[in-house]
Parts: C-alpha cells; sequence; structure tokens
C-alpha cells in the first residue's frame, strides 16, 4: 500500500521533485567544476562565489522544505472532506508513505550528489556511502521532520508558511531578547555543537511522532498546532543543555586514555605536478580531471578509537602575511566538502578531505610559500595537525615529521629550524576544550596526547620533549578567553600539574566562583594561571596573571600563594603577601630553586626564593631594535641562562617569532626570529 | 442491523451537533436520513465512518465500532460526499489506478461500465472537472468495488436535473446490491427505492421508521365543514402543519389511524366531509421541518 501512495505522489509532485534534485545536482556541478563559481573561488571572495556557497545551497535547501510541505498537502491532515479518510488506508501507512516518498524524491537526489562527489574525488565508496547517508539522516532529524511537523497541522502552503514565519520570529525575539539580557548558552560557541545536533534530533524524533499521532488520533488540529509551534520555537532551549550533562555524554562516547595523534600525509610537492601518497605508500601523480578538483589531505587519527567517530576535518591556508587565506570547517549542508570516516576498527580512522588546486596555485603564485595546516575533529574535538609548508624544503621536513610522528619513533628527536616549535596543550577555564597543538615549521617529534576527557579519568602522557621546561604558551587562543596553560615538564610533574590544575579548575564553571583560593585540590581556584615548572623536589609553581600572585602546587595537590596578594597590582619587594606583581607571565626555575618571573606589567625581572621572599633583579629596558617589551611580554615563555641573562620566546605576531635575551643589566636584544610589526592574525584565533 | 448508533452525541465547540441519536439501518434497501440544514446530518454520516470520533456514545458499522474501523471494513464501505476532495491534479484514470489496489472487490467491468455510461474521460484532471462530473468520479469509484454499504452525504446537492438522473439511475441500478445510507434533500427521485427514513431535527432523530409504514401511519387530512373552519384549541401532537382555508382544516397525521382520526374530530362542529390521502414523503419531511420550526419559535 505504501507504494501505491507514494507512486501516487511521485505522479502528482514528479515536476517539483525534479526541480529539486536538479538544483541539489547543479550545486554540486557548480562546486566541482572550476569556474567563477567554483568553491575554490571563495578564497579570493570571488564575485560570484556567494552563489554557490551560500545562495545555492540555500536554495537547496528551501527546495526540500517546499517538496515536505507540498507531499504532506497531497493526503492533508487538518479537516474532515479529504478523499483519504474514507478509503482502507491504514494512517500509519500514510505516514510511512509520506516519509518513504521524502527520502525517494528529497533526500536521495542529495544523497546520491554527496556520493558522486566523494567518489569523484576518488575517496573510498564505503566511506563516501557512510558519510552521505550521515549527513542525509541528519537533514531528516533536523530538517525533514520539524518541517512534516508544521505540515501535518497546517490547512495549506499559505498556512504552513505563515506558521513557518511565526515560529521564526519567536526565536528571532527570543535570541534578541537572550542577547539583551546578556544570557550566553553554556553550550554556544563550544566544541559541543554535536550534542545541540543530537539532542535536537533525539527531540524531533520523540516528538514529532507523537504529535503526528495526536492529530491522527485527536484531531483537534487548532490545539494542535499550538503544541507544534510551542514544540519548535522552544527547540532553541536545547542550547540550555547543562555542560556537564555534555561532559558526561562525551565521556561515554570515549574510550578511555587513547592516544590519538595525526600524521599528515599530503605531499603536494609541485602544485604543477601534484602528486600524493596513498594509503598503501604509493605515489600517484594527478590526472585530469582530478587535478582540477584538489589535492587529497589524509588525515589519521590513530588508536583508542573504538567508539569514537571523526566529525568532520577542517583545513586553512595561511599565508605569512596575509593571515588565513582559506578555510574549509562546514560540513553541513554542503555537498562540496564531503569529509569521510573510513575505517571503525579499534585502530584507525581516516579523515579526506580536498585542498583546492587553485587556491594553492593561486596563493603559491602570488606568495612564493604557503602554510596550511589540518585540523582533524573528533566529537567535535579538535586536534591541529603540523603546519606544513608548500615548498620543496619544508615537504622534507613534513616527510620526516611523518615518519616521526609514527608512535614507534615517539622518543626519536627531531631537529626544528624553529624557535618556537613546542607542544602545548590548553584548556578554557570550563575544560571544555583541551588542544595539542604543534607550532613551528612542522618537524617536532611528535607527543602522544590522551583524548580531553581521558584526562579527567586517567591521564597518561608519554611526552618527551628536552628541555621543554618552560614552552607552554596559550597558541593561538581568542585572548578574551580564559585559558589554562599547561606545560609538559618532567613527565611525573607535568602529569601531577595537570591534574591538580584541572581539578583546580573545575568549579570555575560556576560564574560567581572566586578566582584564587588556597585549597587542597578541587577545594583551590586559579584566575589565569600560567607557565607551570616544577622544582626537583616536585612541587609545581605557576603564575596567576589574572591575580596577580605565584602559587605552589605540592605533588600531594595542596596550593598556597607563595607570593604577592591575589587581585593587587603592584612592584613592591618582599615575603610572600608583602610582595606585589602585577600581570606577572613567564616563569622559569633554575638549579637552585630560585623563581624567576617576568612581571609584564612593571616591566622587571622578579626574583623569588623557595621560601617566598621577591627581589627585582632586572629593569626591562625598552629597545630600539627590537619590538617593545609591551608587544611580547603579553605571552612571552621564558627560561634563565647561567650567566644570569633572561631569555623570552615570545610571538609577537602571528606566524613570526622571536628569542629575546634580557642581559643582567636589563638590556633587550633580538636572539633570533622574524618580527612582523603588522597587528596580529592568527589562524588559530577562531578555535 | 449495518448501522446502528446508541445515544450518539458530538459537541463543536459547546454546540451539540446531535444528541442522543439512536438509529439502525437494517442490512439491504436504501435508508434515507433527511432533515432540515444544520439537523446533524453531515455530523453522522463523519461519524459513521470514522471521520469525526463521536462526544459520548457510539456507532456500529458492519458489526464494528466506528471509532475502530479498519481497512478491512472500509474496502467495504463506498462514500459519496458533495463536499468530497479528491486530487485535484490526478487525471481520473491515474485516480481509478491508485485505489483500485486497495479494494480487492474491485470489478474493472463494472468500473469501465460506469465510466462509460457517465461518459467520464479517463484523462481529464479531477481539478479541471465539473462539481456535477467531480460526483460522478466519486461516485464511480464507490461503485466500482460493490460495497456492503454506500453512505452518501448530499450526493445531489447543487447538480443540475440531468446528472441528477444520470447518478440516481447508476445509484439504482446498483442498489440492490448493497445497503446505501443517504442524506439527501432531493427525495422526490428516490422515494420510489427508499425502504426506511431517518427524521433528523436539531440533532435529535424524530423519526425512524420503514417507509412502507410510514406512509401507511401519515396521511394529509382535509375537514370540510360547514361555515368558516376553526382549528381545535388543543389539537393532538401528531397533528402537523395544521392550515385553516375558509372552510377546511388542513394538517398532516403522522400518526394515522381511522378510530384515532374519528376521535380526536369528535369536538369538531359541522364536519361535512373528511379526506384522508397519502402523502409523498417530501411532504412528510416538509411537515414535520415546519413543525419543528415552530415547536423552535415557541420556545
Amino acid at each position: 500500500m505504501i507504494r501505491h501512495i507514494v507512486r501516487k505522489d511521485l505522479k502528482l509532485l514528479w515536476p517539483l521533485a525534479a526541480a529539486v534534485a536538479a538544483l541539489q545536482i547543479i550545486t554540486t556541478v557548480l562546486l566541482m567544476v572550476p569556474g567563477p563559481l567554483q568553491r575554490a573561488a571563495s578564497i579570493d571572495s570571488g564575485e560570484y562565489g556567494w552563489v554557490s556557497n551560500g545562495l545555492m545551497p540555500l536554495v537547496c535547501l528551501l527546495g526540500l522544505i517546499f517538496l515536505v510541505l507540498t507531499v504532506i498537502h497531497q493526503d492533508r491532515f487538518p479537516g474532515t472532506d479529504q478523499d483519504w479518510l474514507v478509503r482502507p488506508i491504514a494512517r500509519r501507512t500514510l505516514v510511512l508513505a509520506k516519509v518513504a516518498f521524502i527520502c525517494i524524491a528529497g533526500l536521495m537526489p542529495i544523497f546520491a550528489c554527496d556520493v558522486a562527489t566523494g567518489l569523484l574525488e576518488r575517496l573510498p565508496p564505503g566511506a563516501v556511502i557512510e558519510a552521505s547517508a550521515a549527513r542525509s539522516l541528519l537533514l531528516f532529524g533536523i530538517v525533514v521532520l520539524p518541517t512534516a511537523l508544521l505540515g501535518v497541522v497546517t490547512r495549506n502552503l499559505a498556512d504552513a508558511l505563515v506558521l513557518a514565519v511565526i515560529i521564526l520570529v519567536v526565536v528571532v525575539l527570543g535570541s534578541i531578547a537572550a542577547s539583551e539580557l546578556k544570557f550566553t548558552p553554556q553550550l554556544l560557541s563550544t566544541s559541543h555543537g554535536w550534542i545541540i545536533q543530537l539532542a535536537l534530533v533525539f527531540a524531533y524524533v520523540i516528538v514529532v511522532p507523537a504529535l503526528v499521532a495526536l492529530q491522527f488520533i485527536w484531531r483537534s488540529t487548532n490545539v494542535v498546532r499550538w503544541l507544534v509551534i510551542a514544540v519548535l520555537a522552544l527547540s532553541p532551549l536545547v542550547l540550555l543543555l547543562p555542560y556537564r550533562l555534555a561532559l558526561v555524554a562525551q565521556q561515554f562516547a570515549s574510550l578511555g586514555s587513547g592516544t590519538p595523534f595525526l600524521s599528515f600525509t599530503a605531499d603536494p610537492k609541485d602544485p604543477g605536478q601534484l602528486s600524493w601518497d596513498d594509503e598503501k605508500g604509493g605515489r600517484h601523480l594527478l590526472s585530469e580531471p582530478m587535478a582540477r578538483i584538489g589535492i587529497p589531505i589524509q588525515a589519521t587519527l590513530e588508536a583508542g578509537l573504538d567508539g569514537w567517530r571523526i566529525d568532520h576535518l577542517t583545513y586553512r591556508i595561511v599565508s605569512p602575511d596575509r593571515g588565513v587565506l582559506y578555510q574549509d570547517d562546514d560540513l553541513a549542508f554542503g555537498s562540496y566538502q564531503l569529509p569521510v570516516v573510513d575505517g571503525q576498527n579499534d585502530a584507525v580512522a581516516k579523515a579526506h578531505a580536498f585542498l583546492p588546486v587553485r587556491i594553492v596555485k593561486d596563493a603559491i603564485a602570488r606568495h612564493g610559500t604557503l602554510e596550511f595546516t589540518l585540523w582533524l575533529t573528533a566529537f567535535q574535538r579538535s586536534y591541529r595537525g603540523p603546519t606544513a609548508t608548500l615548498d620543496g624544503a619544508a615537504l622534507d621536513a613534513s616527510s620526516r615529521c611523518r615518519r616521526l610522528s609514527d608512535r614507534s619513533d615517539a622518543g626519536t628527536k627531531c631537529t626544528s629550524t624553529h624557535p618556537i616549535a613546542a607542544c602545548t596543550y590548553v584548556a578554557d577555564d570550563l575544560g571544555r576544550h583541551l588542544e595539542a597543538s604543534w607550532r613551528g615549521n612542522n618537524c617536532r617529534q611528535f607527543l602522544y596526547a590522551p583524548m580531553p576527557m581521558s584526562l579527567w579519568r586517567d591521564p597518561y602522557f608519554t611526552a618527551d620533549y628536552p628541555g621543554a621546561s618552560s614552552t607552554a604558551r596559550p597558541d593561538g587562543m581568542s585572548a578574551e578567553r580564559q585559558w589554562l596553560v599547561v606545560n609538559f615538564v618532567p613527565r611525573a610533574h607535568a602529569v601531577r600539574a595537570l591534574k591538580v590544575a584541572l581539578d583546580g579548575m573545575i568549579p570555575k564553571i560556576n560564574p560567581v566562583a572566586v578566582h584564587s583560593k588556597d585549597g587542597h585540590g578541587s577545594e583551590a581556584r586559579f584566575g589565569n594561571p600560567s607557565a607551570p615548572v616544577a622544582d626537583r623536589q616536585g612541587m609545581i609553581y605557576v603564575v596567576d596573571r589574572a591575580e596577580n600572585v605565584l602559587r605552589r602546587i605540592t605533588p600531594a595537590g595542596e596550593v598556597t600563594t607563595l607570593a604577592g596578594v591575589a587581585g593587587e597590582c603592584g612592584r613592591t619587594d618582599g615575603r610572600g603577601a608583602q610582595a606585589r606583581f602585577c600581570h606577572p607571565l613567564g616563569l622559569t626555575i633554575d638549579a637552585t630553586g630560585t623563581l624567576y618571573v617576568v612581571d609584564a606589567g612593571n616591566l622587571l625581572i622578579r626574583q623569588v626564593s623557595p621560601t617566598g621572599d621577591v627581589a627585582t633583579v632586572v629593569k626591562i629596558a625598552n629597545p630600539s631594535t627590537t619590538p617593545y617589551p609591551e608587544e611580547w611580554l603579553h605571552d612571552g615563555e621564558v627560561t634563565r641562562a647561567p650567566d644570569g641573562s633572561t631569555y623570552i620566546v615570545a610571538q609577537p605576531h602571528s606566524p613570526g617569532g622571536i628569542v629575546v635575551r634580557i642581559g643582567p643589566d636589563g638590556a633587550v636584544t633580538k636572539v633570533a626570529g622574524y618580527y612582523d610589526p603588522r597587528p596580529p592574525q592568527r589562524p588559530g584565533d577562531s578555535f | 442491523m449495518i448501522i446502528e448508533t446508541h445515544g450518539l452525541g458530538k459537541s463543536f465547540k459547546g454546540h451539540r451537533a446531535l444528541q442522543g441519536v439512536s438509529l439502525a439501518v437494517p442490512e439491504g434497501g436504501i435508508y434515507a436520513l433527511i432533515g432540515p440544514n444544520g439537523a446533524g446530518k453531515t455530523t453522522i454520516i463523519k461519524t459513521i465512518v470514522n471521520i469525526v470520533r463521536p462526544t459520548i456514545g457510539s456507532a456500529t458499522v458492519l458489526g464494528v465500532d466506528s471509532r475502530t474501523l479498519s481497512p478491512t471494513e472500509l474496502s467495504q464501505i463506498g462514500y459519496v460526499s458533495e463536499n468530497q476532495q479528491l486530487p485535484a491534479r490526478l487525471r481520473v484514470d491515474a485516480f481509478l489506478d491508485y485505489l483500485r489496489p486497495f479494494y480487492p472487490t474491485w470489478d474493472r467491468g463494472l468500473e469501465q461500465a460506469i465510466l462509460r455510461d457517465f461518459g467520464l474521460k479517463g484523462d481529464a484532471r479531477i481539478g479541471e472537472l465539473s462539481h456535477g462530473t467531480r460526483v460522478k468520479v466519486a461516485l464511480t469509484c464507490a461503485l466500482s468495488y460493490r460495497p456492503r454499504l454506500l453512505v452518501m452525504d448530499e450526493p445531489f446537492g447543487g447538480l443540475d436535473p440531468l446528472v441528477r438522473d444520470e447518478l440516481l439511475e447508476k445509484l439504482l441500478d446498483q442498489a440492490g446490491e448493497m445497503t446505501v445510507f443517504v442524506s439527501s434533500h432531493e427525495l422526490d427521485d428516490i422515494e420510489a427505492s427508499t425502504t426506511y427514513v431517518g427524521y433528523l431535527e436539531n440533532g435529535e432523530l424524530k423519526l425512524q421508521d420503514d417507509l412502507a409504514a410510514l406512509s401507511a401511519r401519515v396521511r394529509r387530512v382535509r375537514v370540510t365543514v360547514r361555515g368558516t373552519a376553526m382549528a381545535p384549541a388543543h389539537p393532538p401532537a401528531h397533528w402537523l402543519d395544521i392550515t385553516l382555508e375558509r372552510s377546511v382544516l388542513g394538517f398532516v397525521d403522522i400518526a394515522f389511524a381511522d378510530d384515532r382520526l374519528r376521535a380526536a374530530l369528535a369536538g369538531v362542529a359541522g364536519i361535512e366531509s373528511v379526506d384522508v390521502e397519502p402523502v409523498a414523503l417530501r411532504s412528510i419531511f416538509t411537515a414535520l421541518a415546519r413543525a419543528g420550526r415552530r415547536n423552535a419559535d415557541a420556545a
């Protein structure tokens, strides 16, 4: 019976269904075929790029919505004069027939276009089908179901559109009200968007059948439509899902202490003679029409992946002098990009993306070199891969890095040509995001990082960073956020430091929490701790730049204030609470256990004894040949040389980085690096 | 009984469209449900085919509670309504193709015969057909599977006489095989075939009977008196539509019995003659409707 109803609807609606399918195909073709409308054009903010990247996908979406409403209204629900009411058609049969029609006429073309795109890009067929099906399912849950809900409670299409506008107005007014009330949902602008999507799908999957059943049985359209308006208008409330619930969900989704990493295997040596390595080590030349499409980039996320799914993959291209040229990170509702999950075994999952050749060629022609960084997101947790530079020398380094990223080579040292290369783990003050990032000219040994949630349960590190006593810095994070920076120092201490710090920051989910409070473990509070260092006894020291204090953390997790007074800014020397700091940043420790603090607000280097005696040892002079300290002291990393010199690794503006020496007399000289006086434009700011 | 209702009631936003209607439609024959506009005929019919759920009471159709009618029962029920919304963009033959699989008893030969008799073209879009032709399509769809029960809600409303005759002719051709439950104002033409009649007014079933019995007990009475006729001070309740024309007292007696009439007229002086004649169904309906309206005005 379902077949007969579907066939009848197809007879009636094939022109509309064909039009919607044609729109989808046209959009896909526009995005695939070189020309002014190709997605690649967006790098230059092309004149017509918005058509294929914005307008066409939107039109496709509206077409799908219109098709859903139309097919529902072929046998509309409200009213008592419809022919189907007296036919021997079970009502559930009718509903299933409508669903089948939507799947065939609405979602199938989208699915087919996605599959075609993936296969044209030479992606594994199984993975292509899986990823395409996942997108279709998402569309079904978030678009089709609520639209169908509108359809079953409206008397005609015009009625449906009016109702949609009412709901839109309610949602917009709600958003404005929330904005006016300075209300920011916890999950908004975090990395937990997938939870919102899942919650919506889950809610709709429950609510839609319930309301449809109600409409069938009750047949009291006015009541049900008010319920529908309420449900759809209240849908945004999923943003209010408790953050902790999200964490729990995420924790369930992960499997303990995995040690994933990324290996970047793109090998675009020469954009004119493009080639890449396949999974089995074979090298392929890009042939037409492949070369017109893009360079395949493959990221591999290994180990502990049982139960994980790669959510999407982002890559961005950064020009040394123009910042972010291109970023592709939007999976939703676009067939132009098709990140694909391949392999569901315990060990390996791979994601694929394409770097449009046109962009590569244009950028290299314009800038000579081109950096690009691959980001992989698993369950919305982002990992940034090594930054590669598209020229010959960098390619060699990239290859070496790839070898070293193999787990069996974890301890192998790798020569770095960049002074800032470091491995940094950062988390925001809510613990919402923990990120492994690799800076520098891409060749560092790979540091294993546990999945963020694993840290909470079973910290596991095998970090092996030579001399990395003070290299942590918030890399590419937005300045307005509070970030906890955790450094990898001698292993055991690093683990402890991380653990204590994380414990300490959990209570900060409560916005009225005290920012600085001594105590044990979770009782302790930090404002904005950074630059942890360890002494020989296993004591961890951090400076709290927001609270102007130097804190000490015992191996048992006892947190005390060694010097300074929380919240008070000053430059007084003295013992413990008599002393004052103003925006302390860098911190290092020498063999005797004496601490050196870069007191950025006072432009001083302060010496702090293990007993908390604070003395000024260096006044930093404003140099004429290097950036002013005010420019780089905001995030500098510091170490102390035996001759009393202080070296600060700083990055005034991305991607330039410098090493500055502050002599015993306070003289500032640049040791190495590149300084770009232009305003910062960091590729990672949006993360 | 192929249809039975027990104390059927239905309210719409406080308005009681049906009030305790208990009707019984025996299998076979044509049951005509008559009543003025707004009496509740359509509501009863929609309740019977489970388009509308009763507020109180119940209806049994083909031995099944109307609220639980399954496709099995619905495939034995034909339904034609003047307001029936057929898929406007489908062509007639496509609509028939669509419906055919739902009815195991569909008779293609009969379908073709009806189409031919009605002069319907298969390639015509339903939405482009006239109202009368759409009703023909609906009737074709209903008759082609030889339903046990054909329910018709005002099927002849707004039709010109020619179309109405065609429909009636076809309906009467098939009527022997099924039970027809019809509500209509156009009773003259089906009167000859109607076997049962029910009269509905203000949501209440006022009258229900076998038509032969009804015809036997409803008579138009004309009493001629010497001088000017006067209406009795307290006429019997079963005298309806009382009229006075000079020396003639006329009324419709809906419970006619010779001796009872004689007794009722005993108080009337100067009777010259009493003429008693059968009443057409339409006249019965009209008399009942007028009486109902008068009662409503008096109330």
